[in-house]
């Protein structure tokens, strides 16, 4: 069976790790310059889960210049709110405020200065009878 | 995206089911769900591989999400690691991914192809040389 990664390509490999340490918490596990001193690789972690940076090169134009992104990173948190406001205080662009979906899950969205997006989310707990209104004996 | 997965990607796809078959069939990821709308159309897709699922999105203004394209710019990929990348080559070959680079060694301890899929996304498939 085979695993996957994101790889998320940027025009400032360098300047991309940092905002994303500041912004969501995520923490860099390596990353590789060429003889020029140009990070073209990193990797980065939240959790056990694990995403790619890289720069092409050449005539590559990030989602930011380009108007459009074509990959989208999800994430999972244990506090969607908290994270928003680090990501906000860091320079993220929060394109959709944390709020609640129908599918269960409490959701925010951002736009990082590449101009990838993400969404970060957490599960929402179960929901208690009185939530609901019902009501139980005793 | 359950509990135990922290990083989902999610890739932009015009025709979300057609997407679903292909990676399926090309790429050997396990089906997922298919979520259809009132009329039957579907409006989000997941494939699973071991360690988690890839989310298969609808277009989306708000969020500026699109597909690239055949032979468009893409704004990043999936990495996929296999058992065997010259087999895996050769079932995406066949199923019609555009190859734009043979399973090659590379110099960071990989064997490794890159293709494209129908709608123009990336994907890098490798096998860690022992």
């Amino acid at each position: 069976m085979s695993a996957i990664t994101p790889y998320l390509l940027c025009e400032d490999v360098a300047a991309q790790i940092d905002f994303l340490q500041r912004a969501f918490g995520l923490e860099e596990v390596l990353r590789y310059a060429g003889d020029d001193g140009i990070v073209s690789h990193a990797e980065m972690r939240l959790g056990d889960g694990t995403i790619y940076l890289g720069a092409p090169g050449g005539g590559y134009a990030n989602p930011a210049h380009l108007g459009a992104a074509t990959v989208l990173v999800g994430m999972t948190v244990e506090d969607v709110d908290a994270v928003c406001e680090r990501a906000r205080a860091a320079g993220a662009q929060i394109t959709e405020e944390p709020a609640d979906q129908d599918y269960g899950e409490r959701r925010f969205a951002a736009r990082d200065p590449e101009g990838h997006e993400w969404f970060v989310s957490m599960p929402l707990g179960e929901l208690e009878p009185q939530d609901w209104g019902a009501t139980t004996p005793g | 995206m359950s509990n135990s997965q922290t990083i989902t990607p999610l890739l932009a796809y015009e025709d979300i089911e057609a997407a679903h078959d292909f990676l399926v069939a090309a790429f050997g990821f396990a089906p997922g769900r298919l979520d259809r709308d009132g009329d039957g159309h579907v409006v989000h897709g997941e494939v699973e591989s071991g360690n988690g699922s890839i989310w298969l999105h609808r277009i989306s203004d708000e969020h500026a999400l699109a597909p690239p394209g055949p032979g468009g710019t893409a704004g990043g990929g999936i990495v996929v690691t296999v058992d065997d990348v010259d087999a895996h080559h050769e079932r995406a070959r066949a199923a019609g991914a555009r190859i734009d680079s043979p399973p090659t060694d590379q110099f960071y301890g990989r064997r490794e192809y890159g293709a494209r899929d129908p709608e123009g996304h990336r994907w890098w498939v490798g096998t860690p040389i022992s």
